[in-house]
């Protein structure tokens, strides 16, 4: 005799596994501390040489500029005020890293959560009749 | 309103009986305007303006994750660039390299809003990624694939605008010189900065609302969203003296919406009349429920049946004995 209610249960069990099991394994592996500031620290790598990217070009863009000006300029408040951009950038930018790796771990969790819950219950299933199918 | 809805349930039970081959098809015809709309727009390359290499990229990324669709357009666009100037080129792999490593580690798999976003640019709709995304996404995060498919459409539309004086420029000039007069062509682009800065605003505000626990909220949210694009594009045109026409605007907005409404049919059709409340509890927690129930109609089942004034059957003796079970000779 076929149970309706454990296949329907087992099929999104599997459903699970197929799509979502990837993507939510490595949150199994991690507290979320742990999670949030790996992708924090990924962020600040890929946030800093993205702003040295854009200041290079536009460091490039404005060479004319810049090269005219150069005498004249103070250098130190020029240092201090792209300092100042950068910490703003990666203020913001790590913000809102944060943000999702906080709001994708929560989001796995419960989704793990449920999917634990869904396999007692079948393993419950299994157990009270034996195992048939 | 029944026949429209029968239609919508056929229409969904054939795709989904057939989605193992919708889905690449769809993928595949996606792909195949993308890079199309490259080759007519861009066309610096005659080797990439080949039409079967495009149809052969097509029919890949039919079998290739959609992610495959960016990547190939990518190559495409710095192909025809290159064609074009080195310093365009470089502009635009930098451009590209620089939003891969800031938005991609947030919508890995959203990468076909990039693709679409400048597509809705190149037919005049815009205004309807928003309220796609804002309507079908659960993640505000796949606004940033918006923004960066944006940037890149505003991008390659610079450099196509100023092609001609691009490709003036001589071998004398330097390439910091190249590269300087389109890097600064793009980032004193001020259309751009504030219709992306429309489009993010919008796309927040319909997804907020289209989560929130009110009747009605998708309607509403399509509603507030296309009014508040409408809006803003409307003063921005009229302040900063943008390149739009108020025709341009309305027709686009208005589209939008219809293309919205469309998908809340499809995705999100519920019937507040009848809605239920219930409360329940078990071990952990006590339940209030709101129940809407989806309006759904079931296909009706053709049943044909004939009625033929040729159906005639001889009955013999044999078969009514047969039937009767005796002996055939006792009837006469």
């Amino acid at each position: 005799m076929i149970h309706n209610e454990r296949v329907r249960r087992m099929v999104k069990l599997q459903s699970f596994e197929d799509r979502k099991g990837r993507e939510y394994d490595p949150v199994l592996g991690y507290y979320r501390n742990d999670y949030v500031g790996l992708h924090l620290i990924k962020g600040f790598v890929y946030g800093t040489i993205s702003f040295g990217i854009m200041l290079a070009a536009w460091g490039i863009g404005n060479m004319a500029e810049l090269l005219a000006n150069l005498h004249t300029m103070d250098i130190r408040q020029f240092v201090i005020d792209m300092l100042l951009r950068y910490l703003a950038f990666i203020a913001v930018y790590l913000l809102g890293v944060y943000a999702y790796a906080h709001t994708n771990y929560s989001k796995a969790k419960k989704e793990i959560k449920r999917h634990n819950r869904n396999l007692k219950k079948v393993i419950g299933s299994f157990n009270q009749d034996g195992g048939e199918s | 309103m029944t026949a429209l809805l029968e239609i919508k349930e056929r229409i969904r039970s054939f795709c989904i009986r057939f989605e193992v081959y919708l889905v690449p098809v769809v993928k595949s015809i996606l792909a195949f305007i993308t890079f199309y709309i490259i080759r007519t727009h861009l066309g610096y390359m005659n080797r990439a303006n080949n039409m079967t290499l495009i149809l052969v990229l097509a029919l890949a990324c039919a079998l290739l994750p959609a992610n495959m669709i960016v990547v190939f357009a990518a190559v495409l666009v710095l192909l025809q660039l290159y064609a074009l100037s080195k310093a365009a080129c470089l502009v635009c792999f930098l451009t590209m390299l620089v939003l891969f490593m800031l938005y991609f580690r947030f919508t890995p798999k959203k990468g076909y809003y990039a693709v679409l976003t400048p597509l809705a640019f190149v037919f005049n709709i815009p205004y309807v990624m928003p309220l796609v995304i804002g309507l079908l996404d659960e993640s505000p995060a796949s606004i940033f694939a918006m923004i960066a498919g944006g940037i890149m459409y505003y991008q390659l539309n610079g450099i196509v605008a100023n092609a001609s004086s691009i490709a003036e420029m001589t071998e004398s000039d330097s390439i910091l010189t190249k590269f300087s007069d389109v890097f600064n062509q793009f980032i004193g682009n001020r259309e751009m900065v504030i219709i992306l800065a429309i489009l993010l605003a919008s796309a927040l505000v319909i997804w907020i609302v289209r989560r929130l626990p009110v009747d009605h909220a998708w309607s509403i949210a399509i509603a507030v969203g296309s009014v508040m694009e409408f809006v803003l594009v409307f003063i921005a045109d009229v302040q900063m003296k943008l390149p739009l026409t108020m025709v341009t605007i309305l027709v686009g907005v208005v589209v939008s919406a219809l293309v919205a409404v469309i998908l809340k049919f499809f995705f999100f059709n519920l019937d507040y009349t009848r809605v239920d409340r219930v409360q329940f509890e078990d071990d952990e927690y006590y339940y209030y429920v709101k129940a809407v129930p989806k309006i759904y109609v079931s296909n009706t089942e053709k049943k044909v049946q004939k009625f033929s004034g040729d159906d005639t059957t001889k009955i013999t003796k044999k078969d009514i004995a047969r039937e009767m079970d005796i002996d055939e000779n006792l009837l006469q």
